[in-house]
Parts: C-alpha cells; structure tokens; sequence
C-alpha cells in the first residue's frame, strides 16, 4: 500500500513538547482557582499568572522569537491549549492584547509601535479592553461616531464606547475612531491606542449577568492622544479592525480544548446521575460528538493553514458552531445539576462555575460578530446569495 | 500530525465533478430513472475507465494501492453527483477490504474486482441494490462471510423511495462458498459501511445546498430574489454549518478504518452522526428555500434528497449510533477531556 499523506497522529517532537507544557504547568498552575477576573483582586491575580506565564515564556507561544515569542506553529498552538486546559490554568486576561492587538500590531504597527507595546502586553504590563462598540454602532459597526480630531501631533477623542470587554480593570484600549468628521460609515475611520487612565477618560462599569463588570462604557471628553498611538494610516481604520476582527473569529482564540474540556466534564456530572432524561442522554451525546467536531475540523483548518492555504469566511461557520455548542453544553449541565444549578456560592457545590459558564455561553452568540451576522457573511460570501 | 490531502487527488477531484456535469447530470438521472433499469452500464464503465474502483484496490489485484483517506475526496464528488451505480459501495467496503478477506475468497472473487459489481449484503444493510447487475453476492451472517454466484439466488424486488436504488431482498441462496469472518474485519466492514453512508450523504447534502443557493439567487418574489432575505440566508447557512463540521469526522473516520485504530468503530459513529444531522437539515432546509416548488417532482432537489433520506439508517440507524457512543462514554469517562481526540489506544 502506498503511504497515505494524511497522518492524524502527533509526531515524536509533538509528543515531547506536548511533555514540556504539561511538566511545566504541572508546576506553575495555581493549585486554586484565581478569583473572577472581573473583580479588582482577581484581575490582579490573573495580571500576576500573565507574569508568570511570560518568565516561563509561554505567554506568547505563537509569536515569532523576534517578538519574544516560541514561534509555535499552529499543531503545537493546539498542543499548548489542550496542556493548558487539561491543567485548569487560569483564563487569560490580556487575550484582547495577546491575541487581536498583538498580531494586529505585528501586522500594521510601526517598529517603535511593535517595541513600544508587545514586550508590555507580554509581561501583563500592558492589559488591553477592546473599543469598538458605542451606542449606536453594535452589529453595525461603520455607524460609529466617536471622534478623534487631528491637531497637530495629536488627536482630540470625544464621544462614548460601550461594551468594552475589560475595561473596568485594564490599561489601555485599542479601538476604531472617527478621524475625517466628514466621512460616513466605514470610511475616515482610524485605528487608535488609548491609555484608559488619560485625563478625559472615563470608565463606568457595566454589571453582566453573572453580576460582574465584564464589560464597561468608556466616554471621551477631549481626550489627548499622540499621534505615535495611530495603527496604520489615518483612515486606514477599517480594513485594520477588520483584520483584528478576523482573528478574534478565527481559531486562536477558540482552541478547541476549551469545548472538550466542558464537554468531558459535563460527562463526568452526568455519570453521577442515576436517572437521566432521554432528552438529557441525546444531549450529553450530542455535545460530546460536536467537541469532537469542531477539535477534527480546527485540526484540520491548521494543517490547511499550514500548508499555505488560506481561510477566510469560514471562520463564520466555526463562530456559529461552537458558541451553539458552548450554550448547549451549559443548559444540559444546569439540567442534570437539578436544584443546585440554583446556587451560586462556589462553597455548596460545583454548580457555581456551571451557572458562571451558562451565563458567559449566552454571551458567545453575540460577541464577535453576532450569530445572525455570521449567517450573512455565510450566504453571502461562502454561498454568494445577494446582499 | 498532518490533516490535508495530496495535491494530486484534486486533479482527479476535478475530473470527477467534469463527468458529473457533463455525462451525469440530474436530466441523465430522470432519463435512468423512465429506462425501467437505471444501472446504466455505460456510466458503470465510464466510471471503471476514470480509475475509480481500482483506485484504491490493492496491487495484488492490480488496483492503484491509493490509501482510502486520500481517495475520500473522490468518492464525496461521486456522491455529490448522485451516482446510482453502487460504485461507492464496491470501492469502499469491498475493494478497499479485499486484501484482508479471507484467502479462499480472494481467489474466488480477486479477478472480478477490477471492473465488475459485486453486491453485498449484512444485517445492517439488508437490501441488495442492482442485484441483477452483480456479478455475484457476498452475505454476511453469524462470522461466516459467503459468495454465491448470480444463480444462487432468490430474491424479491422491493421498491425504494429513491428511484436510483433497485433494491431486493434475499430470501434463499444455494451453492454458496463460506468462509469464517474475522470478528475484526466484520467490525472494519461495518465502520466502512457507516463511512460510506456519511460520507454519501454529506456529498449529497453538498448538492442540496448547491441547487438551493442556486434557486434563491435567481427566484424573485416582492420584486427581489428570495435569497436577499435573512430568513432564506440563515436556513442556507445553517446548512453550510452542519456540513463544514461533519466533513473532517468523515475523513478522519476513513483514515482510522486503514491505520486499524482501535477506536475506528467509534470514530465512524461520530462521523455518521454528524452527516446525519447534516442531512437532514440539508433536505428539510432546501424543501423550505425552494417553497412549493421543493415539494415538486419537476425540481431536480429530490433526487438527492430521496438518497439522503435512504442511506439515513443504512449500516446504523440513529438509535444504535447513540446507544453505541452513549456506552463508550460512560464505560471511558475518564479519559475524555482536551488531549482524547488524537489517542491512539
């Protein structure tokens, strides 16, 4: 038989980094969980585990050693995450920074810009809040409005984000303004760097459902910026955010360990029940097997990746799936858990960090582009229906 | 750890769906179909000439020797065309296993492989399709595995909803030549013949989803086409969703039943759940794009959804599926989690 090209096993050196991560995490990963990121003293601890993570350098495994990065690829990205998963390491706190600001940056940033922020961002310096939404600009995000003026070397910002992921306890955000007053929808837009602690800035917490302030408003009273803080062209906004945009869909941020992980997990409540619905039966199964879905096709996309081929809409099909998944996985667990599924004290039982992860699963549908936005781009670019 | 296919077989990917629009369009289909006979000898040879059976036969037959997760592509396009001819069927449950078979059987049936059908039956697939086009009949039953010439056999012709199948069931054979089935290669012909139903459907659903998005494009109702709405957009979508994440199942599947995985029953479980699933939402999705007219014999959507419909509980029917998968989950519970997708044991 002729050998096939396909080989769905890890290669020996896989397999020994695959040793490094986990030998390594087995020593650094708190032995208790942090407290909520979005509290004041959980964000500190989780700025603290970002340290830690970079002094063993594995805070920014996917960027290349010029940046301070392992230049992993993307097979050993997946490795890394199931390692990290598997060890119940902390949420990252800075993926707005690791993930979408970083690469955008590498991609459109100046060198000073790239020396400036990556190392900061690398050692949990630096921890970044997206600013894209305002008002009036959620779905549609080319209605936004906030301003930044040029004068001189400077912008003046005025105007209001809103839903920013972070921004109560980070540092900096990153987000879309305004810069040609003229200009209308996704024209005239600039990609700019904000200090959050800049005079004019103001930030008020949002409470989410979980009772956290996840997310926070962000107004803008003559905000001074330099002009240094710019991504890109002035104008250039647009096309840069849609870059970032492109990442926070694509499969970074969503490895698929995260899925297995609850999927296995909710296996393991439900084997603790003796008398299961059917309907609960079908849905544990069908959990299970769509985690393992979206592992086989993430694997798949990577090793496409990585033999040059490009992905583009179909990071939509990937957005819809497993946030449907993510929800589904969820509402099963607070079936089986019964009456507990009430209690949100971590104390009384397990069930809190379900009720935390149900109400963050209802999030999925919405964040990064909503599902029905998904769908669109589907129809539209993937199966070419008119707009 | 590599995903990805040679980039050769996507030369021959693009043969495949040249044939499929030039000489097997649905107007061949419904021609088949108003002949009496549908297996159409021409089409059967046609498909013999590309190198399609013996693609991934091995050498010993004078097949190519291709692995079977590399061909997979092949067989999808087949499929996505809608072929009647069991072309599929021959290749992956029986070309691709024959080397393994029992050596007795292989001198009985290893020169018919190269180009002639040879039908097979199971308890899982119990309907002999063409039977009258078989060279001869493989039946498995209770370890035995058993050939037995066209004479042999007497059969009742059944009618299947979908016209392209000519189904017959067995109800006696006589001068059959037995051999005893390795309990092993049973299990690798049932996971081939799940294979071959998911992987059947998923390029079928594939075709759906063609024939709608073509349909919504061009169909104008209140002045604009019907595929500018959200409501026909999402439904398609939906679609697309279900097929994307059942594709790399499939393909992992055929690459367990080569490699031996120990978990390839398993693996093509999944793969059949996931293009079930798809199927499903394909067919009844596409009726709802296309309106009355999907409940039409004139469009030509259901000519593929009659054979997704049929092949939906071929080799496993939804409920053994899940009963299956549900007992491995709860007999292997603890070794799930982030690192169990790729183990080897």
């Amino acid at each position: 038989m002729q050998i096939s090209q396909m080989k769905i096993k890890f290669t020996q050196e896989q397999s020994t980094f695959r040793e490094e991560v986990r030998s390594w995490m087995k020593s650094n990963v708190p032995s208790q969980p942090l407290h909520s990121l979005d509290t004041s003293k959980g964000f500190e601890e989780h700025r603290a585990w970002e340290k830690t993570l970079n002094e063993g350098n594995w805070s920014m495994v996917t960027w290349p050693k010029e940046y301070g990065g392992r230049g992993l690829d993307l097979i050993e990205w997946l490795i890394f995450e199931e390692e990290y998963y598997r060890a119940k390491a902390p949420t990252r706190v800075n993926q707005n920074g690791v993930f979408l600001l970083g690469p955008t940056l590498m991609e459109y940033g100046s060198e000073h810009q790239k020396e400036r922020f990556l190392s900061a961002m690398a050692k949990g310096e630096h921890i970044w809040a997206q600013g894209w939404s305002e008002p009036g600009a959620g779905s549609d995000m080319a209605a936004i409005r906030s301003t930044a003026i040029r004068e001189e070397n400077k912008f003046i910002i005025n105007g209001q984000k809103t839903w920013s992921s972070r921004a109560t306890y980070a540092d900096w955000t990153f987000g879309l303004f305004r810069s040609d007053s003229e200009s209308s929808r996704h024209h005239g837009l600039s990609f700019i760097l904000v200090p959050l602690d800049a005079p004019g800035v103001t930030v008020r917490p949002i409470p989410q459902l979980d009772g956290e302030p996840g997310f926070a408003e962000i107004f803008f009273d003559n905000v001074e910026v330099p002009i240094e803080n710019l991504i890109g062209e002035e104008g250039a906004g647009w096309s840069i955010a849609m870059a970032t945009a492109g990442f926070e869909r694509g499969l970074m941020l969503r490895s698929p360990a995260r899925f297995q992980e609850t999927a296995a997990h909710l296996i393991r409540i439900a084997k603790q029940e003796s008398n299961l619905a059917p309907s609960i039966k079908t849905a544990l199964i069908d959990c299970w097997i769509k985690a393992e879905a979206y592992a086989l096709n993430i694997y798949q996309t990577a090793s496409k990746l990585q033999a040059g081929k490009k992905i583009g809409p179909e990071s939509s099909l990937g957005k819809i799936f497993w946030s449907t998944l993510d929800y589904e996985m969820h509402s099963t667990a607070l079936k089986i858990l019964g009456t507990l599924s009430e209690l949100k004290n971590e104390e009384a039982s397990n069930a809190a960090a379900w009720i935390k992860g149900f109400m963050f699963s209802l999030a999925g549908p919405i964040y990064a582009g909503t599902n029905e936005i998904q769908k669109n781009i589907v129809a539209e670019r993937l199966l070419g229906l008119p707009r | 750890m590599n995903f990805t296919f040679d980039n050769e077989l996507e030369s021959f990917v693009s043969t495949i769906n040249d044939f499929i629009q030039k000489d097997y369009t649905p107007q061949h289909i419904r021609n088949a179909w108003s002949s009496g006979d549908p297996f159409s000898n021409e089409h059967w040879k046609s498909m013999i000439n590309l190198g399609v059976s013996q693609m991934i036969l091995d050498e010993k037959f004078q097949g190519m020797g291709l692995s079977l997760d590399e061909a997979i592509l092949v067989y999808e396009e087949l499929a996505y065309g809608g072929v009647i001819e069991p072309i599929i069927e021959q290749s992956i449950l029986i070309n691709n296993l024959a080397h393994e078979f029992p050596q007795g059987l292989q001198d009985l049936i290893g020169e018919r492989l190269i180009d002639q059908y040879v039908a097979l039956t199971h308890p899982s697939s119990p309907f002999v399709n063409h039977l009258s086009h078989a060279s001869g009949l493989l039946s498995i039953q209770n370890n035995d595995i058993s050939f037995v010439e066209l004479e042999g056999i007497e059969s009742e012709l059944l009618e299947s909803n979908d016209p392209s199948r000519v189904v017959s069931s067995i109800k006696s054979i006589k001068n059959s030549h037995s051999f005893k089935l390795d309990p092993s290669l049973e299990r690798k012909i049932v996971s081939s013949g799940k294979l071959v139903s998911a992987l059947t459907i998923i390029g079928l659903s594939r075709r759906c989803l063609d024939i709608s998005s073509e349909y919504v494009k061009t169909r104008e109702q209140f002045g604009k086409p019907i595929g500018s709405f959200q409501a026909v957009k999402h439904m398609l979508s939906d679609i697309a969703v279900k097929i994307e994440f059942a594709k790399a199942a499939i393909y992992r599947a055929a690459n367990s039943i080569i490699s031996d995985h120990p978990l390839h029953e398993l693996h093509s479980n999944v793969a059949k759940y996931l293009a079930n699933q798809a199927g499903e939402i394909a067919t009844k999705n596409s009726i709802q794009a296309h309106g009355a007219m999907g409940y039409t014999w004139e469009v030509d959507l259901h000519i593929f959804m009659r054979r997704i419909w049929a092949f939906n509980s071929l080799w496993a029917t939804q409920s053994e599926i899940e009963f299956e998968i549900e007992s491995f989950l709860h007999e292997n519970t603890e070794k799930l989690g982030a690192t169990f997708t790729f183990t080897e044991d």
